[in-house]
């Protein structure tokens, strides 16, 4: 097995069987995988931040952090590949809050709603989700199979 | 001092928190010194009369630190129009307040690279969490246009150094901490006090008080989840505590207490942080971070 670490506002897209996709700690933000069930391809992807208007700079540099620029990144790249958008399955996780009252830090909530905003325009459908809470979760996709498991305050399940 | 504004209570468990606050006090008392190097080069940096040939003469024995000064003068954020290759002239151009900053997480990393069992970090999770709070809270001024305080980085990087101080007696009383947070609706630092004797904002203060550090950071540390309390060093307090709480939402950090604790609205409304500051700082951070561990690394 060859764990392929994604970091906060990176991605990953992987055809090697062997690979498993792995995202450590997110809090607030949305950690992202499709699998393409028919070719058995996985992308994954770690953003930190709703939407790119907030620095146009940083976007072109890295697309990676918003939700908005990451999530079309990853499914142009997984379209190279030959994925076609109905076999894709989507789970995502993460998304989670801080204790704060007044909701200045919804930063989670934020990117939830981004994102299913912009799978709404694809005509796509979130399969499976673990979002929200005061918790941080860590997210693995196996290649091989398309399993995806989170794992959060010491206890592993399957999303 | 306790750094709480509430006092809770764990019911019929005084003689316990006694005893635990007594091993923890020797702890901090027997906690080891800053490295020697370190402590002589701020000293130095503190000595009106000390000027680049006398700081570079002691540099220049810690070929690592040298090389960190050197790579860091000639990085792209000091516009290094010409390359700089004498250590004297490195200190020159990064200045006294950049260099404080530089042998401070030098010096400090490696302590802050331990894994911790009982805040459950992994191996340089603490450093990683302690630097994104020192540099999100230079981009939190950036963004807010205010003047940064000269100790903020620093104030930043060390204020969670009471863990290092705490790990161990959180590991042995985690299910209680909890418990009682959850029981009493506390957040993690009033619960951590109530069941293990201390906070580890006190504790990490009480070590920087020790090593006789500048009041303004010793107050950061201490009031870091209560900056409102803080007094004349509320400002530095509430920047450093805003900071904190953004790396937690990222998940930089997080451990089993990150999302446990409670943000001050007080120091929100008092430094005017709006929606898009927050997004603005996390976005830069992260690309100021990747650039420091690089220079950190080796």
């Amino acid at each position: 097995m060859n764990n392929v670490i994604v970091g906060i506002s990176e991605m990953a897209v992987s055809n090697t069987a062997d690979d498993v996709l792995t995202t450590y700690s997110l809090g607030s933000c949305l950690g992202i995988t499709f699998y393409d069930t028919s070719l058995h391809v996985g992308g994954m992807i770690h953003c930190m931040l709703p939407l790119s208007q907030i620095d146009a700079q940083k976007a072109l540099e890295n697309p990676c952090m918003f939700v908005d620029t990451g999530t079309t990144k990853l499914l142009k790249e997984m379209f190279a590949l030959g994925c076609r958008k109905s076999s894709l399955v989507v789970k995502i996780a993460g998304a989670s809050a801080v204790l704060d009252s007044k909701g200045l830090f919804k930063i989670g909530e934020r990117n939830y709603t981004i994102f299913r905003k912009i799978l709404w325009k694809n005509s796509m459908l979130i399969h499976a989700e673990d979002v929200g809470g005061n918790i941080s979760r860590t997210v693995r996709l196996e290649i091989a199979t398309g399993r995806v498991t989170i794992k959060s305050g010491g206890v592993e399940k399957e999303l | 001092m306790n750094g709480n504004s509430k006092n809770p209570v764990v019911n019929g468990s005084g003689d316990v928190q006694g005893r635990r606050r007594a091993l923890i006090k020797e702890k901090i008392r027997t906690f080891p010194a800053m490295p020697a190097f370190v402590a002589q080069v701020i000293t130095m940096l503190n000595d009106p009369a000390a000027d680049a040939v006398t700081i570079a003469g002691r540099i220049k024995f810690d070929p690592g630190m040298t090389a960190n000064i050197l790579r860091l003068a000639n990085s792209a954020e000091f516009g290094a129009r010409r390359s700089v290759r004498s250590l004297q002239e490195a200190i020159v151009r990064l200045g006294l307040k950049q260099l404080f900053q530089l042998v401070v997480a030098s010096g400090m990393g490696r302590r802050l690279s331990k894994p911790m069992p009982g805040y459950e970090l992994a191996p340089d999770e603490l450093l990683r969490h302690s630097l994104w709070a020192a540099l999100a809270a230079e981009e939190l001024c950036l963004a807010l246009s205010i003047h940064a305080p000269d100790m903020l980085f620093t104030s930043g990087l060390l204020h969670d150094l009471g863990k290092l101080i705490l790990d161990e007696f959180v590991d042995a009383s985690k299910v209680e901490i909890f418990k009682v947070a959850g029981e009493q609706k506390l957040s993690f630092e009033m619960a951590e006090a109530a069941v293990v004797g201390m906070n580890h904002a006190d504790a990490g203060a009480a070590v920087l008080d020790q090593w006789h550090f500048p009041a303004e950071l010793v107050a950061a540390a201490r009031w870091h989840h209560c900056p409102e309390a803080a007094g004349e060093y509320e400002s530095i307090a509430s920047i450093v505590h805003v900071a904190e709480f953004l790396s937690y939402a990222e998940g930089i950090g997080t451990g089993i207490d990150g999302l446990g604790y409670h943000l001050s609205q007080e120091a929100i409304d008092n430094l005017g942080v709006r929606k898009k500051d927050l997004e603005w700082v996390a976005s830069h951070t992260l690309d100021k971070m990747r650039d420091l561990e690089k220079l950190l690394k080796d």
